[in-house]
């Protein structure tokens, strides 16, 4: 059971609660753990400004994603969970994330959500749209 | 890792995937299992008067014995497996309020629910329960689609 779970890392508060959870799941049911994070592209601005100064915008945001990441990987490292890492540029990260669990054979994703409240009611809910178009069970931690 | 699982069921095959998730769960990590059927009271237009309130509660008599052969099909997959379970009914007009409040009483750290069938204009919005449990609770949720 949840042999492969895939954890999304987003930077939020909520973030950090889903990996823990998903660490001590993992570490309980002996599983193993793919660490995503899914980045927006680069505005068009930002890409020029790269191409003239040297890939700093890109830089910047790779490094931030590689800083999530690698504190899942710790967490994991001292939980005795072996964590795999990956960022990906999206637009979409519901799709990003429904894909990956299908091509990874993940039976568990864990995600943030958006907590109690309605003030986001309104605007796309990505643990909505991963529910809605994945097979996968989705653990949603808000 | 979790001590206390809270499995909300409507007895729908949806619910029952939920079931068989949250048993194993259960199992794995030693937690113990509650089951709650919330039974929902249909609203009779005819309220006042003594023989509306005799059919309503008669309907509401129905729900009850069939939320009882919901609850005992899941105990009875539970013990089949080894888990801890417990299970509950309410009435309550409000299914997620009274699953927060389930869950609030008894220290739940874990939700597990099953969302609902996946066909025609279902696969555009989760289930109504679901949506508003996410809405209210500060606990984690487990889905089963």
């Amino acid at each position: 059971m949840f042999e492969r779970i895939l954890l999304l890392v987003d930077g939020t508060q909520a973030s950090d609660r889903a990996t823990h959870l998903c660490i001590d799941a993992a570490a309980a049911l002996g599983s193993h753990v793919y660490a995503l994070n899914v980045i927006s592209p680069l505005p068009s601005v930002n890409l020029l400004a790269d191409y003239i100064e040297g890939d700093i915008c890109f830089t910047r945001v790779t490094g931030r994603a590689s800083q999530l990441l690698e504190g899942a990987k710790v967490a994991g490292k001292a939980a005795g969970v072996e964590v795999s890492t990956e960022y990906t540029f999206d637009h979409r990260p519901d799709a990003v994330v429904v894909s990956r669990a299908h091509t990874r054979g993940c039976d568990l994703v864990v995600m943030p959500g958006r907590g109690p409240g309605h003030a986001n009611a309104f605007l796309r809910d990505v643990a909505q749209q991963v529910l809605l178009n994945g097979e996968t069970p989705v653990l949603i931690c808000p | 890792m979790f001590n206390h699982i809270l499995l909300p069921t409507d007895g729908t095959p949806a619910s029952l995937k939920a079931a068989h998730v949250a048993i194993e769960l259960a199992a794995r990590c030693g937690s113990h299992l509650s089951v709650l059927h919330v039974v929902e009271p249909i609203a009779s237009p005819r309220h006042r008067g003594g023989v509306a309130v005799a059919v309503e509660l008669d309907r509401i008599a129905d729900l009850q014995r069939l939320s009882d052969g919901y609850l005992r099909q899941i105990q009875e997959l539970a013990e089949v497996r080894g888990a801890v379970c417990t299970t509950s009914q309410v009435t309550c007009h409000a299914p997620s309020e009274a699953v927060e409040e389930f869950a609030e009483l008894h220290d739940c750290d874990l939700i597990v629910m099953g969302s609902h069938g996946k066909h025609g204009l279902k696969r555009l919005v989760l289930g109504s329960q679901t949506q508003k449990v996410l809405m209210v609770t500060t606990r984690p949720v487990l889905i089963c689609p």
